[in-house]
């Protein structure tokens, strides 16, 4: 247990987390072992977040060091076998490069217990099809800021239904202009507007 | 009625509802170049590309509506040189990005930690010179261009009787900043080197102001400031680090623009609700609060109605999913709620998607008919 790592996490001290990490690193400490320190200041943040005393600008942060952190030990892939809840898949659909906002969740997914594949921005059909297959989650992500990319998102969701992949798969969508018509307009389950929503409703389906 | 008895008339029209009186007609004022580029026809690599074509398709479109007393935000696009409101590249229609599809910005960090003392040290105008060269794709040839048909362009959109809504502008520096560095970069530069990053905050902002003063003195009929302020939004941040890092210079470009007598106008993006006191402190009618919807409309009618015109706020996301007697219903809800001292327009741009008839129900709304 690193206690230094939690806190310094939890009290987003950049130069002290990405310190620690390697000295845990020089001493063997195992990746994944590694990693659920920093989840666990990552779930402080989190609960300091909804307590409303770290706001938007503290997670952003967090998902900066997060990330910085994890490249140290291979990336945020590499704690997958440390999930409580499986994985989640996300992207921002095609013709959209925003990724503000998708790495604001899947950054808060990770820290909450989900093994987070994240596809990036501008991801085609193709490309959440085959993730799909590849790593079978219960619940994905499209993310989009874009009123034009609504109809990307409505393909991309049909053709998965017509891939036959969607038997016991939720889509969630988000992003500025998204709400509850465009939820109904693309065919997704639900409209998450935060990344915390995003956490509640996959616990929820995928069994806290 | 001749297009010069029109063109006052209209001005009149978006001056009264300013200062928070009734006009003879509720303004309407389209916003976004895009969407009166496929209404054209006209795919949005040739749109951004080409000023004549950018400027026809405007000036078209305004003429389509007809009822609108102000352009949608300019003569022609100027979407080659956005770069440079955010210290970030664009990707371009055409170019970086498939034929018709939005130009945007490309979030990646091109500034240094190192060039906030390049910019103390130097000065702003010989970093921006060399950081506008050397890491954004300016089109500099677009700037000469622009100094040669702007006028004219403008000229065209009075002479059709269309008052320019937006010809002058102040950006904030967090635009600047967090553009260039990134917005997590930025929030660690903050947490880090506070006070350097105010020191280079209050060169770029000084710098802003006096820049817009200059322009104020040689742009024809200016009716308002823009000032954009979506990466400023109070949600974003601790209110510490709010008020330090955004409140201080909003108030500040604010307050200059009281100082010419010109109205602030406020382009509000995301929610702003926690920022609505402080802005209950600016002078009776030297703003106009121009949202894109996320922000609760009626919120804002509570506690600044009685301060400031509010303009807007149909969202994107409606203009494209609703039909037009959602849109005409919406519109004529939003015009009995909020005047007086209300201007009706889209929330944020009209999408280049957004279905024509729904744009026209806004038109109708506003003209009563």
């Amino acid at each position: 247990m690193s206690k230094k790592l939690i806190e310094a996490m939890a009290d987003l001290d950049e130069d002290l987390v990405l310190s620690e990490v390697k000295a845990l690193i020089s001493q063997n400490v195992l990746a994944l072992d590694i990693i659920a320190y920093l989840q666990e200041g990552m779930g402080i943040v989190g609960k300091r977040f909804e307590e409303k005393e770290y706001f938007l600008s503290e997670l952003i942060m967090s998902a900066e060091i997060f990330n910085e952190a994890s490249q140290l030990l291979g990336g945020v892939g590499g704690a997958g076998a440390t999930s409580k809840y499986g994985t989640f898949v996300m992207g921002t659909i095609y013709d959209d490069i925003h990724d503000i906002g998708k790495n604001i969740v899947t950054t808060v997914m990770s820290s909450n217990g989900f093994n987070v594949v994240d596809l990036g921005v501008d991801v085609c059909t193709e490309k959440y099809i085959d993730a799909i297959k590849e790593y079978k989650p219960k619940v994905i992500g499209i993310s989009c800021l874009l009123t034009t990319a609504f109809d990307n998102i409505k393909e991309c969701i049909q053709s998965i239904e017509k891939a036959g992949l969607r038997k016991d798969l939720k889509i969630l969508i988000g992003g500025g202009p998204v709400d509850e018509a465009t939820c109904k307009y693309v065919g997704a389950d639900h409209v998450c507007k935060n990344a915390q929503e995003t956490v509640e409703y996959s616990k929820k389906y995928m069994g806290e | 009625m001749t297009n010069q008895e029109l063109y006052q008339l209209r001005l009149n029209r978006i001056k009264k509802a300013i200062k928070l009186e009734k006009p003879d007609k509720t303004p309407f004022i389209p916003m976004g170049d895009a969407f009166f580029a496929k209404r054209a026809g006209v795919k949005l690599s040739e749109f951004v590309s080409n000023m004549e074509v950018s400027h026809k398709c405007l000036l078209d479109g305004v003429k389509w509506m007809g009822d609108c007393e102000a352009t949608p935000g300019g003569s022609y696009s100027i979407a080659k040189i956005t770069g440079t409101m955010f210290w970030s590249r664009i990707k371009l229609p055409g170019i970086e990005l498939p034929d018709d599809t939005l130009f945007q910005i490309d979030e990646r960090e091109l500034m240094s930690a190192e060039d906030y003392d390049k910019i103390i040290n130097g000065g702003l105008e010989a970093f921006k010179g060399e950081y506008f060269a050397s890491k954004l794709n300016v089109d500099f040839s677009f700037f000469d261009e622009m100094a040669e048909k702007g006028p004219v362009m403008d000229q065209a959109m009075r002479d059709a009787g269309y008052p320019e809504y937006v010809n002058l502008l102040v950006s904030l520096p967090i635009d600047y900043l967090s553009g260039g560095r990134t917005l997590s970069k930025f929030l660690s530069d903050v947490r880090k080197m506070p006070e350097k990053v105010t020191e280079v905050m209050d060169i770029i902002l000084d710098a802003n102001i006096k820049e817009m003063k200059n322009m104020a003195g040689m742009v024809i009929d200016p009716i308002d400031v823009f000032i954009a302020m979506g990466r400023g939004c109070p949600d974003f941040y601790h209110p510490k680090i709010w008020e330090k890092f955004v409140w201080k210079y909003l108030e500040k470009a604010v307050n200059a623009c009281i100082d010419i007598g010109l109205p602030a106008n406020l382009h509000i993006d995301s929610n702003w609700e926690r920022g609505l006191p402080y802005m209950a402190g600016f002078p009776k009618a030297t703003c106009i609060f121009e949202t894109d919807g996320v922000t609760d409309t009626y919120k804002v009618k509570e506690i600044l109605g009685d301060k400031m015109c509010i303009k807007g706020d149909v969202q994107a996301a409606k203009l494209m999913l609703a039909d037009p007697d959602e849109i005409y219903k919406y519109s004529c809800q939003l015009i009995r709620d909020m005047e007086p001292g209300f201007i009706l327009c889209s929330g944020c741009s009209i999408p280049p998607n957004a279905k024509p008839e729904n744009v026209m129900a806004m038109v109708h709304a506003a003209s009563g008919k």
